[in-house]
């Protein structure tokens, strides 16, 4: 323990910095993830054939792929397919893990969307709203909190494929330990300690996902 | 510009990992199958603090990130006991950890969805607990878990790409390493992509067939 308070006193700017990037990698591709997803969602539950079958095939390869290498061939492959400059690495890992985590959450909306039932749209449709405007204010809200639990499990899982990134050199904090750990060369007090951190960070993500599930549930059983 | 013959050239190069990866998923399901079932029957018929322990155990390895895992285990695990394990082991033991937890937290929860009157009900046609249960709750358990197992095979092949970090030379490594020989990067990793399309898509849509056929009978 007291090895541990050192190692941290000693290395605060380089820890909190990396904690920040840690967050913002997470908060961004999170972000991202759940533009993309309930976008894909909406589009294939209720837009026309082709476009479903299109985003299908998307979620389908993002999800016949490693997440690992979705990161690599993102950062170093990506830029070099569309003739752009290089990426910065944080924006590689936003990309490549929004993409992945949106792919599932694209799922996860289309299955809660389905789980609406049809009397819902006729009595929107039967109270003169536009179609769209069914979806926007009547089944994706219903669907939303029915796919909260699901969703959470997407978030978790996002954190923990964040530390991937390290393998782009995006400098969060498993890129820090690493990093510590090749001048300190203390792996137990580091490696142990990252999996506590992570450990209770994804614990407390799951908590918060089914604290916020058990009070707006109702909300989506109509 | 995308150099072809570099693209085509690195199938066969990174196709020579290609045992590893296959070895490492089927390896590590066969024992996750078998250390699954002993944590799932643990957890639902042991003891209150085997029960805990397992529990305990299960959620380290679904909590936290499965290359923080392997680093803790090629780096960490030396220093506690006294031996030296070659990376593939490590690796199949990683990923053995990581995986017989989320599939057994699939076993657990496919027998505890079967109606407890199933249980009365063999109980009281004269058969005893083991046979119960191998006879009655067993084979329903099994076919409502082969969607979700599927679903983690799936998830397994792919984490394998992982073990790449602690140099064991899968798939991935190789085009890691060639990419670093030839410096044909979007070739090499475009190649890499497309394998695991081309193997994880038939994988991934079996499962998905699984999930649409299997219905729970009861």
């Amino acid at each position: 323990m007291a090895g541990l308070v050192s190692l941290i006193q000693g290395n605060s700017d380089l820890l909190w910095d990396s904690f920040l990037v840690m967050l913002e990698l997470n908060a961004a591709s999170i972000a991202f993830a759940l533009v993309l997803g309930i976008a894909i969602g909406v589009g294939r539950h209720c837009g026309p054939r082709l476009l479903d079958y299109g985003l299908g095939l998307f979620v389908d390869v993002i999800r016949s792929i490693p997440i690992l290498v979705i990161v690599v061939w993102t950062f170093f492959a990506f830029p070099y397919f569309l003739d752009l400059p290089a990426l910065p690495p944080l924006a590689a890992g936003v990309i490549a893990l929004g993409m992945h985590s949106g792919a599932y959450i694209a799922e996860v909306v289309r299955g809660g969307m389905g789980s609406v039932r049809a009397g819902q749209m006729q009595a929107g449709l039967a109270l003169g709203m536009s179609p769209m405007r069914v979806i926007w204010r009547v089944i994706l809200p219903q669907a939303l909190v029915r796919s909260l639990p699901a969703i959470g499990n997407r978030v978790s899982r996002n954190i923990k494929d964040s530390v991937l990134t390290s393998t782009i050199a995006v400098k969060d904090l498993f890129w820090a330990g690493i990093l510590l750990n090749g001048e300190l060369s203390r792996p137990f007090l580091i490696y142990t300690t990252l999996m506590v951190f992570y450990f209770i960070v994804t614990e407390l993500v799951s908590r918060a996902f089914e604290g916020v599930y058990q009070r707006v549930a109702t909300l989506g059983r109509a | 510009m995308f150099d072809w013959p570099s693209f085509w050239e690195s199938f066969p190069v990174l196709l020579s990992g290609l045992g590893v990866t296959v070895e490492l998923a089927v390896v590590t399901m066969a024992g996750s199958l078998v250390v699954a079932t002993a944590m799932a029957l643990g957890r639902l018929y042991g003891s209150r603090p085997l029960a805990m322990a397992i529990g305990a155990w299960t959620d380290i390895w679904i909590a936290t990130p499965l290359m923080i895992q392997l680093y803790w285990l090629y780096y960490v695990m030396p220093s506690f006991v006294d031996l030296r394990l070659p990376g593939m082991l490590i690796a199949i033991l990683g990923l053995l950890f990581n995986n017989s937890a989320f599939l057994a937290e699939v076993f657990r929860s496919a027998i505890a969805s079967i109606r407890d009157g199933q249980w009365y009900a063999a109980r009281a046609l004269g058969m005893s607990e083991t046979r119960a249960f191998m006879r009655v709750i067993a084979p329903q358990a099994f076919s409502r878990a082969l969607p979700a197992t599927a679903n983690i095979w799936v998830e397994l092949f792919k984490n394998t790409s992982i073990v790449s970090t602690v140099a064991v030379t899968d798939i991935t490594f190789k085009a890691l390493e060639l990419r670093n020989d030839t410096f044909r990067t979007l070739e090499v990793l475009s190649a890499l992509a497309l394998i695991y399309l081309a193997l994880g898509y038939p994988q991934a849509k079996l499962a998905d067939w699984l999930y649409s056929r299997i219905k729970v009978r009861e």
